[in-house]
């Protein structure tokens, strides 16, 4: 998004020229008036730029790639003029992942950059486990006065990852009728071992139990676990409510849901499995589940630049709305498709709306970054509050798992399978 | 200034400016007007004081306009840190925790309070006992939930309709954030939530003795 603003820098001048006329008129001094027209001209000045085009080519890398939680990750940025315009004054702020903290440099910069330049700075981040995206960078550009201010953004597709493989995602029985990697309660074609049950014309032979049919002549057939492809929603809840964090040195829990649920991600596009994301927040977000490279690409993009997944905290009195957001997400769901939730469980909605799901037919999976404190009263008592969520969720038949955001999710993951969180 | 005010002024310093060309460019096209405007000054200072003067009154305005707004310009985001979010539970802190003496003044604020405290042990009641709702309810209004008469007295559905507690409640801004604390403590405790920071100074001992973390 571009924002082009005039920033009034030279207001006041045409006040100091007219300061300085009628000093002159008063005193009958020619040259103070004189004065006046120069100030007359610094007024004029600011006419004669017009806002510059600005037109970047951002480009990033990491070193090393793959780091190890505590240690530095070095971030070089090439940021290039794509456009025609010379652009005087250019302020890059790179979008440094939220959870992830500057250990070393600044990821701010400055520079003049003709059409065509290239200018570049590095800094470095203290990796944390997980997959941290880049969020888009900043510029902001002024003309040569200073008169006007352009604010755009610029997005690559860069994340640190640190510990970020999901081995397995602890997906529900809930499936499509073509076959993928979701091993459900069914007998039939497999690799995991379902059940014996007696020969029907028509089974093929390489499931016949022949050790059986040696020791006792019945003749058998084996019946594996029934794998199936499943389609599955990655939805973040971005409400208002979501915005918590245990103190103020720790990201929030909508950084953590962002970040989980992109490590999910990339591990489901290893499958043959669709999957599409929605989020509730400043605006609903909403990409239906498909396959496909390009597919991933733009879930990928959407999570880091629409509205939805932003960050930021919202001001004290935002309200958005996000509520019915909800309701628009669950008609939304097609039958049969799965949602994978990731939100704090800080309030009844998302809670009932989990719940709603779940009583619809629609599995769901809660995967619940932590924010609780018991530093202060009502920080115990918001941890009560959620515990119950926990509770009733997981009575409902909701697989919830409560990770704190501090640990690698896989294991999480797999523990959630287990059933042990 | 807003948009028309500005176009008012440059309006009139247009045609002020047109009519000083006109003067000067074309000095008998308007007679005698500015003999007649110096006349009526009384001199030509002082006609020129006064337009300075006028121009004075603009640049004092100008430079208070500038003063109150500043300079229009995007702050950049500070990405060097994590960004900073309230922790769960900060509405019940600010409410409750502030000691203002008006921090829970109005009847809704101590509604809202009250309704989520009373909520969390009615669940509590429920969880721990495996009661339907209708019986937890009745059992926080009895108060014989705990043990703590403030805590229970707090949350009775009986006592809040008392005529003495409608007539004082808003009047009882410290007395409500005590049942409030009470209350909420009581909730905590008997659903095994330690303060950490209790769990420090006691020792390793209380932070297992019920304490969730």
């Amino acid at each position: 998004m571009t924002t082009v603003r005039r920033t009034r820098r030279w207001r006041g001048v045409v006040a100091v020229a007219l300061f300085a006329a009628a000093v002159g008129l008063l005193a009958k001094d020619p040259v103070v008036l004189l004065l006046g027209a120069v100030g007359a001209g610094y007024a004029a000045y600011p006419w004669l730029t017009s806002p510059p085009t600005v037109d970047l080519d951002l480009t990033r890398t990491v070193d090393p790639h793959d780091a190890e939680a505590g240690t530095d990750v070095d971030v070089t940025v090439r940021v290039r003029n794509t456009g025609s315009s010379t652009l005087t004054d250019l302020r890059v702020v790179d979008g440094v992942p939220p959870m992830l903290t500057v250990s070393g440099g600044t990821p701010r910069h400055a520079a003049f950059l003709r059409p065509g330049a290239t200018t570049e700075f590095s800094y470095a981040v203290r990796a944390e486990h997980g997959r941290h995206q880049f969020d888009p960078a900043t510029a902001i550009a002024r003309d040569a006065a200073g008169a006007h201010e352009v604010e755009t953004t610029v997005q690559t597709d860069t994340a640190i990852e640190c510990a970020a493989t999901v081995p397995e995602v602890p997906l529900r029985q809930q499936t499509m009728r073509a076959g993928g990697s979701v091993v459900t309660d069914e007998g039939g074609a497999g690799t995991e071992f379902h059940q014996t049950r007696e020969y029907r014309s028509g089974d093929p032979l390489s499931r016949i139990d022949w050790r059986r049919r040696a020791k006792t002549g019945e003749l058998t057939t084996i019946e594996f676990r029934e794998e199936r492809l499943a389609s599955v929603v990655l939805c973040l809840d971005a409400r208002p409510s979501a915005y918590r964090a245990t103190d103020e040195d720790e990201p929030h829990a909508v950084a953590c849901g962002r970040e989980g649920m992109a490590q999910v991600l990339t591990a489901l596009a290893d499958t043959r499995n669709p999957v599409g994301v929605a989020a509730v927040g400043r605006q609903p977000c909403w990409l239906p589940p498909r396959t496909g490279s390009d597919h991933l690409a733009e879930a990928r993009r959407r999570m880091g630049s629409h509205p939805a997944f932003s960050t930021v905290p919202p001001a004290p009195d935002a309200d958005w709305g996000a509520d019915g957001q909800l309701e628009q997400l669950r008609r939304r769901l097609d039958p049969g498709t799965q949602v994978v939730l990731f939100s704090p469980l800080a309030d009844e909605a998302v809670t009932a709306f989990a719940l709603e799901l779940e009583r619809g037919g629609t599995a769901v999976t809660v995967v619940s970054p932590d924010p609780t404190t018991t530093a202060t009263r009502g920080g115990r008592l918001a941890t009560v509050e959620r515990d119950d969520r926990i509770r009733r969720l997981r009575s409902a038949e909701v697989r919830v798992v409560d990770w704190d955001p501090a640990e690698p999710l896989g294991p999480e993951l797999v523990r959630a399978r287990e059933g042990f969180a | 200034m807003n948009r028309a005010g500005r176009l008012l002024v440059g309006g009139v310093g247009a045609v002020g400016a047109a009519g000083a060309f006109a003067l000067v460019a074309l000095p008998n096209a308007l007679g005698d007007a500015a003999a007649a405007l110096v006349a009526f000054a009384g001199n030509d200072y002082l006609l020129a004081a006064g337009v300075a003067s006028v121009a004075l009154l603009i640049v004092v305005a100008a430079l208070a306009l500038r003063g109150a707004d500043g300079v229009t310009r995007t702050t950049p985001p500070e990405p060097e840190t994590v960004q900073n979010a309230a922790h769960p539970g900060v509405e019940f802190d600010r409410a409750v925790e502030d000691g203002s003496w008006n921090s829970v003044g109005r009847d809704g604020d101590q509604e809202t309070v009250r309704e989520r405290v009373r909520e969390a042990a009615v669940r509590s009641v429920m969880h721990r006992e495996g009661v339907a709702r209708e019986r937890a309810a009745a059992r926080v209004d009895a108060g014989d939930w705990t043990d703590d008469d403030v805590a229970a007295a707090f949350l009775s559905e009986d006592e809040r309709t008392s005529l003495t507690a409608r007539l004082l409640g808003p009047l009882s801004g410290p007395g409500f954030r005590r049942g409030a604390k009470r209350a909420a403590d009581e909730v905590c405790r008997v659903e095994g939530v330690a303060d950490e920071r209790a769990d420090v100074e006691n020792g390793p001992r209380a932070a297992t003795d019920g304490g969730r973390r």
